[in-house]
């Protein structure tokens, strides 16, 4: 792995082209014969334009037949898809996601609250024996817990501002790196039947869950139709992306949009001014 | 929004209508986040220093001061100036900076190890200080490639010019490199001598 990351390094400098982002468009006949069109690279314009690191390239494919059709290649920004596998950032981010939505239910009486013991169970003094003032002290069998459990315990904190954005950068690294991410030009397919689906995710290759991830949360028809009864196919929109998910299905498919917006958010993030603002405590704030 | 009150001797207020695009250098892209503009009240006869007998002839003196609403960006560009900018521009090309700032060149492209710059554009060389001021470690993040090359270098590189016995810390995952001490002076000329 350190030898590819060397060969990247050693590549010469890659300047940035000027172009407009419009997906090449296809007829009918040409779909059937050639899979590659002639010209590969689709054109795309990198935010924030990086000279000393290579940009990653992924293939642009469609949802409209079953086996794949390449529409052409896209460049992706090295910072966002190219980041180190990071184990650690994705480990804190997956338990931070299962912490937040924890509440611990285990319960236990103080020696208020179990029943008795309201009494000195005998004098002070006389008996040889040691002092108590009730039978239901910690110290006591069937006396009250001290520093038990008390219900309903939350576990809710944040995780730091930029593990969390470092943590999305992770994963999509991770993912591009182990061939599970995918990119489409749409989520458009041709019937609500769930059916197709499962012969394309079958023909392709893609792992048993797939996660599709588009802009805006209301989805093409019949996507969401079909979607809607396979439990392992899931669709989000980008606010919704998160390290637990993309960990939890085996693919993920971005749209051409979604990258964008996604490239566009992060990259915002590592580049902002006002990093402070970003990394203040987390103040819920009922008002807005 | 913030309002701003200063002292001006011509007496226009501006106000803002409606936020506007902070137009900038071209290598980075304008984001739709802009601050809102802040409301610029320049009134003529509000100045800090005001006589109590002043002051009572302004409370009298009749509501209507005069003012007028400006559009133009010539008189506007006063205030965008003011405004922060809200990501880290790039810098401009020069052949020198005056505050001694050296870019980062293409020798760096030239070795099997690469150390990446913050986002302000500075070496990512940073000292930390513990235990009551006298643990001090060196930090070198955002290396990439050959760590272990490169920690072999600059160890051999510290080592001869300080004649010490240098300890290190590698991380390989995370892509640091510390040491335990304070070598950050020379830990910057060796990555300007390599351009990074």
């Amino acid at each position: 792995m350190l030898l590819n990351i060397t060969k990247r390094l050693v590549c010469r400098k890659w300047s940035t082209r000027s172009m407009s982002s419009n997906v090449l468009p296809h007829n009918e006949q040409e779909m059937e014969t050639a899979v590659v069109p002639s010209t590969p690279i689709l054109k795309r314009e990198l935010l924030y334009p990086c000279k000393y690191e290579c940009p990653r390239e992924a293939w642009v494919e469609n949802l409209d037949t079953v086996k794949e059709q390449k529409l052409g290649m896209i460049h992706l920004h090295p910072e966002v898809f190219g980041g180190k596998p990071r184990m650690d950032l994705l480990h804190r981010n997956v338990h931070w996601q299962k912490m937040i939505r924890y509440v611990s239910f285990a319960h236990t009486k103080t020696r208020a609250e179990v029943k008795g013991g309201g009494k000195k169970p005998w004098p002070q003094k006389g008996l040889g024996r040691a002092r108590h003032g009730s039978i239901r002290s910690p110290l006591f069998k069937g006396g009250g817990i001290a520093h038990g459990p008390r219900s309903p315990t939350t576990h809710f904190y944040m995780l730091n501002f930029y593990s969390r954005i470092h943590g999305l950068i992770a994963a999509l690294s991770v993912k591009l790196a182990q061939d599970d991410l995918h990119i489409v030009n749409s989520l458009e397919i041709p019937t609500e039947d769930p059916k197709y689906l499962e012969e394309l995710i079958e023909n392709r290759n893609w792992g048993p869950s797939v996660l599709m991830i588009d802009v805006d949360d209301i989805m093409p028809q019949n996507i969401s139709v079909a979607t809607d009864e396979v439990p392992h196919v899931n669709l989000m929109p980008v606010y919704g992306l998160n390290v637990y998910s993309m960990l939890k299905h085996s693919t993920l498919v971005l749209t051409v949009n979604a990258v964008d917006r996604i490239e566009e958010r992060i990259l915002y993030h590592l580049h902002r001014n006002d990093g402070r603002e970003a990394v203040k405590p987390y103040h819920f704030n009922n008002n807005s | 929004m913030a309002a701003f009150r200063l002292a001006i001797s011509s007496g226009f207020r501006i106000n803002a209508l409606k936020p506007r695009r902070i137009t900038a250098c071209v290598p980075f892209r304008v984001v739709e986040h802009t601050h809102p503009i802040p409301v610029l009240t320049v009134a003529a006869s509000h100045s800090t220093i005001i006589s109590a007998a002043d002051s009572a002839k302004e409370k009298s003196a009749p509501a209507g001061r005069e003012y007028s609403e400006s559009q133009d960006p010539e008189e506007w560009k006063y205030v965008e100036r003011l405004i922060p900018p809200v990501v880290v521009p790039e810098p401009v090309p020069r052949d020198s900076y005056p505050s001694g700032w050296i870019p980062p060149t293409d020798e760096s492209l030239k070795h099997p190890y690469f150390i990446g710059r913050s986002k302000n554009h500075m070496p990512s060389v940073y000292l930390r200080i513990g235990h009551r001021g006298i643990g001090k470690r060196t930090f070198i993040r955002k290396i990439k490639g050959d760590i272990w090359a490169l920690e072999r270098d600059l160890k051999e590189y510290l080592v001869e010019k300080t004649g010490k016995i240098i300890i290190t810390q590698v991380n390989e995952m995370c892509g640091y490199i510390v040491f335990r001490g304070d070598y950050v002076f020379l830990c910057l000329d060796w990555i300007k001598s390599k351009g990074f």
